[in-house]
């Protein structure tokens, strides 16, 4: 019975936590379909309104909004895809085989991770706008590939990953790629997918690169369009168009992630940090 | 081991490898390069120190890393405590649903900044579900975004919700290595649920704490979108707004001028350099007691 009363304590704290979590969402969701006269109304109003479609056709008559998410898509789809591969490799590189420069390479990588992004941005800007990188969209691709993030957390899971596989193989006569794609792959798949969502998210939430990079609107990316609704002057912000690209561009990101995490138990979110 | 196999790592790294050399490694050391230079369109000339010199004289620096420091005190001592606050809830195998708090908590962490600040931003309007909210209680308007004391606090709160999931599942990790029998052990004592968090989580969760602290500092050093969204790309009233981040962003790209905004980047990078050796050490007196 004491145990009961100390669990409705836990219960009310946790949910109340998670209402308090989940409130921006659940109103981007609602003021979507709301326009200015409501969102800034006295009153607080969490009903579903009629605005949806005025609120998606303002962004696209001002903002080519699918193009928006298209170009979002493809940055970020190709970003993942070539990141988590490159991360992938170099981080069961650096845990599996023993050669000169494993440890000074690591070290480098670690080191990195504490420099601030503001230190590798200025130079990259001008290099790319050197060689006509900026407004494409590898300019916003690039500079976020070498995760080495990724490759740390890589490297852990990659570190528990029973080193007899590897030897058998080896002494089947397996090539070391054959191995690399054929058992450390498939096995690591749970990891690979937790990192390479994390890496997921951070092409589709990049902000900096795109500001710096990207001045030509066909190639804009969703969350420079928020910006550019955020900087309008008072006056003229429309917060249901605003909410209505919030909720198209991070309500569907965030349920795919969560039914990737949920879809691939073994990924714990937590295994990556530190 | 035959030939084949001692090339295969370089093999396997080269890809990673021409990446962080060409987009993380060459661009920092030219950022430090930059430092020293004072770049006037396609003329760059050495100046030395002259960079990190004239930013200790300018009010705009010195108020950047003060503002970031006021964001970090009002901060992270929340996010540290909600964070253990929500772990020791949710360290306790018999709660349901244990999974699906956890990915709510989490949802912040990977949701875009741009994102968050631009519903924080409309719940901070004058006429925002906030101030309507005091409103039935009879309080406010307060003015969120336009009041230096009120608009700090609209920025810690922002901080605080999207930090504290993050930190949370840190210490959620931290506390499931806590072997049981230690409370098992206290139980029987009879010792009281506030004994055992201050006498065996709080010590046991110590290194936990250091690398949040830590961690929590260098992003608050880092703060950029927040501010730059809320604010509208201005420094905000009482120029609450300008931190380090902000005020290299426009440095560099509005006010065109490399030199100096390379000695910030530069000053940035000195300012983790030591927090990271500040953890790093206290992290190993830890051990070695």
């Amino acid at each position: 019975m004491k145990q009961n009363k100390k669990h409705v304590g836990i219960y009310i704290c946790l949910i109340i936590g998670g209402i308090l979590f989940l409130i921006p969402y659940i109103y981007m969701l609602i003021a979507s379909t709301q326009n200015n006269t409501i969102i800034l109304s006295k009153t607080i109003d969490f009903r579903i309104s009629k605005y949806f479609g005025k609120n998606m056709k303002y962004l696209l008559d001002n903002y080519q909004y699918f193009r928006v998410i298209w170009n979002s898509i493809v940055v970020t789809v190709i970003g993942t895809i070539v990141s988590t591969f490159v991360t992938t490799l170099a981080g069961y590189t650096l845990a599996k085989y023993k050669f000169v420069g494993n440890k000074f390479i690591f070290s480098m990588i670690m080191l990195s991770r504490m420099i601030p992004g503001f230190a590798v941005l200025i130079p990259t800007f001008l290099i790319f706008s050197k060689v006509g990188l900026t407004n494409s969209y590898a300019g916003i691709i690039l500079p976020l590939i070498a995760s080495a993030n990724a490759v740390f957390i890589m490297k852990q899971y990659a570190d528990s990953f029973p080193y007899e596989l590897i030897e058998a193989a080896r002494i089947d006569g397996a090539k070391e790629g054959l191995i690399f794609f054929r058992i450390v792959v498939p096995l690591l798949k749970p990891n690979i997918i937790a990192s390479g969502m994390l890496i997921f998210m951070g092409y589709w939430n990049s902000y900096i690169y795109p500001l710096v990079m990207i001045s030509d609107s066909n190639k804009f990316v969703v969350p420079l369009v928020v910006r550019n609704i955020t900087q309008a002057s008072q006056d003229d912000l429309n917060y249901g168009a605003m909410m209505a690209a919030l909720a198209t561009s991070v309500l569907p990101i965030l349920l795919l992630y969560v039914w990737v995490q949920s879809k691939f138990k073994s990924t714990e979110m937590s295994a990556g940090i530190k | 081991m035959d030939k084949s196999i001692r090339k295969t790592p370089y093999l396997f790294l080269s890809p990673f490898l021409l990446l962080f050399v060409l987009t993380i490694l060459i661009p920092i050391i030219i950022s430090l390069f930059f430092s020293f230079m004072s770049i006037q369109g396609d003329s760059i000339t050495f100046v030395g120190l002259a960079n990190f010199k004239a930013l200790f004289r300018d009010p705009m620096f010195l108020q950047s890393y003060l503002n970031v420091l006021i964001i970090m005190v009002g901060t992270i001592p929340f996010i540290i405590l909600l964070a253990i606050f929500f772990a020791v809830l949710l360290n306790n195998p018999t709660i349901k649903g244990q999974g699906f708090f956890k990915t709510v908590y989490y949802l912040p962490t990977v949701t875009s900044l741009v994102a968050v600040a631009s519903v924080f931003m409309t719940f901070y309007n004058p006429m925002g579900i906030i101030n309507s909210f005091l409103h039935l209680f009879g309080a406010g308007p307060v003015p969120w975004l336009s009041d230096p004391f009120w608009g700090r606090i609209a920025m810690f709160i922002v901080i605080i919700w999207q930090g504290v999931g993050y930190y949370t599942i840190l210490f959620l990790g931290g506390l499931q290595g806590v072997d049981k029998e230690i409370y098992e052990s206290a139980d029987i004592d009879g010792a009281s649920a506030w004994v055992k968090f201050f006498h065996i989580t709080v010590p046991l969760l110590k290194p936990v704490i250091l690398l949040s602290t830590v961690l929590a500092t260098i992003n608050g050093l880092n703060t950029f979108e927040i501010p730059n969204i809320m604010y509208s790309n201005t420094y905000g009233p009482g120029s609450i707004a300008l931190t380090v981040g902000v005020n290299l962003y426009k440095t560099s790209f509005e006010m065109i001028d490399f030199g100096k905004a390379s000695a910030i980047a530069w000053s940035m990078v000195l300012v983790s350099a030591i927090l990271s050796f500040i953890q790093f050490k206290v992290g190993k007196k830890d051990e070695t007691k």
